[in-house]
């Protein structure tokens, strides 16, 4: 067996980040999010802007899939948004990770602990970086 | 009949109406490396838009979009490809790859202004292809040069020949239309100077019009072309009234 590693973890994961947030998802549901590709790359892109339109954002998922699934039409565009507004949204809005306004069709990122939104950017990463090396 | 003032009974007045209409081409790109594009993309009537997403990284892609409309979306990759000239020619009927179907139906109706003629004879290709698969309809087709002619000749005698499409080709002159004599089809040998300036092939599937295509372009100097392909219904039917009307008053 090999020699425990004394070293600590290293994650920005510590009890003053997580008691500042107002949100502490269960991790049931935060790994449940972030079990999805389209979820992690909605995720991800949240970490980056305040809030994203609906549209754009079905627009930002469509065109990531035409780099390994060819040019997208109209169909492909109307199939991803049902997704997004029939599962992937309801499943990230009741993990209190996302807030949708449904009216206004904007899409952000609830007010979340450092290390949740650290653990998107990285579980988007890694998709990238396994990818890669296919 | 009295053509209307707008001018678009004619082929040329076809092009500069759709010529008013533009679409919006987002990049989706890490910084620079959409500047290739802008530059393809500027000699065409649509407006390019950069935008950068920090987890996009090399995964770049544009998103075309027509009155706010999604109209389609595809890597950016794909589609230097495409633009990049030459394309290839197609071997056979049957060759004309998905992908590339794909991209012109998402660039249709873009004027495009400096295309080339290999991008032309592509898209020639497709339709062409498109009236052999559908195999029943109208097809109308103008040859601007004589070796245009000469190098399609045996495909449309073939075409006229084992299909049930009804063809028409526009030549300028007899001795090149000689070469069809014997085919089943219609040969307009004095074209007027309003259809023998462009290059046109218009086709309609004689059905549903799902099929139906068009390709309107106008050289503008040796080798270089503006004009438009199109699966719009309304406006092919009115490119083949605007040929067909020309043709009819010549003979009369």
């Amino acid at each position: 067996m090999a020699p425990p590693d004394d070293r600590p973890l290293e994650t920005s994961l510590d009890a003053e980040s997580l008691d500042s947030a107002s949100i502490r998802p269960p991790p049931d549901d935060l790994f449940r999010a972030v079990a999805n590709t389209k979820r992690r790359q909605l995720l991800a892109l949240l970490t980056t802007q305040e809030t994203i339109a609906l549209d754009d954002l079905t627009d930002v998922l469509v065109g990531m899939a035409t780099t390994t699934d060819g040019p997208a039409g109209p169909d492909e565009w109307a199939q991803v948004k049902i997704e997004l507004v029939h599962a992937h949204l309801p499943l990230l809005t009741e993990a209190g990770l996302v807030e949708y306004d449904e009216e206004g069709g904007e899409v952000r990122l609830a007010s979340l602990p450092d290390a949740v939104r650290d653990l998107f950017e990285f579980a988007d990463e890694y998709e990238r970086a396994v990818e890669n090396r296919q | 009949m009295t053509p209307t003032d707008t001018g678009a009974t004619t082929l040329g007045g076809i092009l500069a109406e759709v010529a008013r209409r533009r679409k919006t081409v987002v990049v989706y790109a890490p910084n620079g490396t959409e500047r290739d594009l802008a530059a393809t993309l500027a000699t065409r009537n649509v407006t390019v838009e950069h935008r950068t997403l920090p987890t996009i990284g090399d995964d770049a892609f544009v998103v075309v979009r027509d009155d706010g409309r999604f109209r389609g979306a595809i890597s950016l990759a794909d589609l230097l490809v495409f633009l990049a000239p030459p394309i290839e020619r197609p071997g056979d009927l049957d060759s004309v790859d998905l992908e590339h179907r794909a991209i012109f139906e998402l660039l249709d109706e873009t004027l495009f202004v400096t295309l080339d003629r290999r991008q032309l004879l592509a898209t020639s290709r497709e339709f062409e292809d498109r009236a052999w698969r559908t195999g029943r309809g109208r097809l109308h087709v103008g040859f601007q040069s004589p070796d245009a002619f000469a190098a399609q000749a045996e495909l449309y005698r073939r075409l006229a020949t084992t299909t049930d499409i009804d063809v028409h080709v526009y030549v300028d002159s007899a001795v090149d239309a000689d070469r069809l004599d014997d085919a089943p089809l219609t040969v307009h040998v004095e074209p007027s100077d309003e259809i023998g300036r462009y290059w046109f092939v218009l086709f309609e599937d004689g059905g549903d019009g799902a099929q139906n295509c068009g390709l309107v372009a106008e050289e503008t100097a040796p080798g270089q072309y503006r004009g438009i392909w199109t699966y719009d219904r309304e406006l092919i039917a009115r490119a083949f009234a605007a040929v067909e009307r020309v043709n009819s008053a010549h003979r009369s």
